[in-house]
């Protein structure tokens, strides 16, 4: 149990690590930006939770861009939430025409 | 909750690449006292972060102007302890310059001092700078800022502390 609990946490903090692999810090020199979801986070940092990561990424964070690896990983996550979004749209207005 | 976060964070305001956009058209009250987009810098710049002592940062908003003409004058007033080299170099170089702010209150809501055309500029210290007069004197800085607006938007934005690239 307790090997199996100290494995999960070493992948998680694995993946934590390699979230220079999914994402590009952009436009800035790597470093603090106060971020309006979760206060200041230091992207120089190799260990930052790629669920931040991924959650600041789809909310429209302007310094994050995904990278070839990162859309092979997350791809099915990302097109789910495009969907969603995409279902949440307004269906278009049909008019009837008379005669 | 009242009063503002223990740090607020300035830039020069030429240094500003872009200000958030004041809406245009507001659907609701809500998006009509709220800025889009981003505040940031131009290349090579950044936005800087001073530290205060609790409880004495204020952000406060005076109406002013005739029957028909009302607007705002935002108010910063913080005190910071101390009297170290960064806060000197600080006060040497704010208080003739014009500054953009963004303050965060004690609920999470930012506020921009400053726009594309109008700064937030040092105003004094109301509560003096300097050492004070006896050894348990308060040794430090009193800053205000001040920043004249039609409306009050808050900022939903993040803030670069890095130099923009």
């Amino acid at each position: 149990m307790l090997t199996q609990g100290i494995s999960l946490l070493l992948k998680q903090s694995d993946i934590n690590a390699m979230w220079k692999q999914y994402f590009k810090f952009v436009k800035l020199k790597p470093g603090k930006v106060v971020t309006s979801q979760f206060g200041e986070i230091d992207f120089s940092a190799d260990n930052i939770g790629i669920e931040i990561i991924k959650s600041l990424y789809e909310n429209g964070f302007p310094y994050l861009e995904i990278t070839k690896a990162g859309k092979d990983e997350f791809d099915g996550v990302i097109s789910e939430m495009e969907i969603n979004e995409m279902n949440r749209k307004p269906n278009r207005l049909k008019t009837k025409i008379n005669i | 909750m009242g009063g503002i976060a223990q740090k607020v964070y300035f830039g020069y305001h030429a240094d500003v690449a872009t200000f958030p956009s004041k809406p245009i058209a507001p659907l609701t009250l809500e998006t009509s006292s709220t800025l889009t987009g981003e505040l940031t810098m131009k290349a090579g710049k950044r936005m800087f972060e001073m530290y205060l002592t609790d409880d004495t940062g204020e952000f406060k908003i005076e109406p002013v102007g005739e029957v028909d003409g009302k607007s705002f004058v935002t108010h910063l007033t913080l005190f910071h302890p101390g009297l170290q080299s960064k806060i000197r170099g600080f006060i040497n170089a704010a208080k003739n310059q014009n500054l953009v702010f963004v303050v965060i209150d004690n609920d999470g809501q930012k506020y921009v001092m400053g726009d594309e055309l109008r700064p937030a500029v040092y105003a004094g210290s109301p509560d003096g700078l300097g050492t004070g007069k006896d050894v348990a004197a308060r040794k430090g800085m009193s800053f205000e800022f001040t920043y004249k607006t039609s409306n009050i938007y808050a900022y939903t934005g993040n803030i670069p502390l890095t130099e923009a690239i």
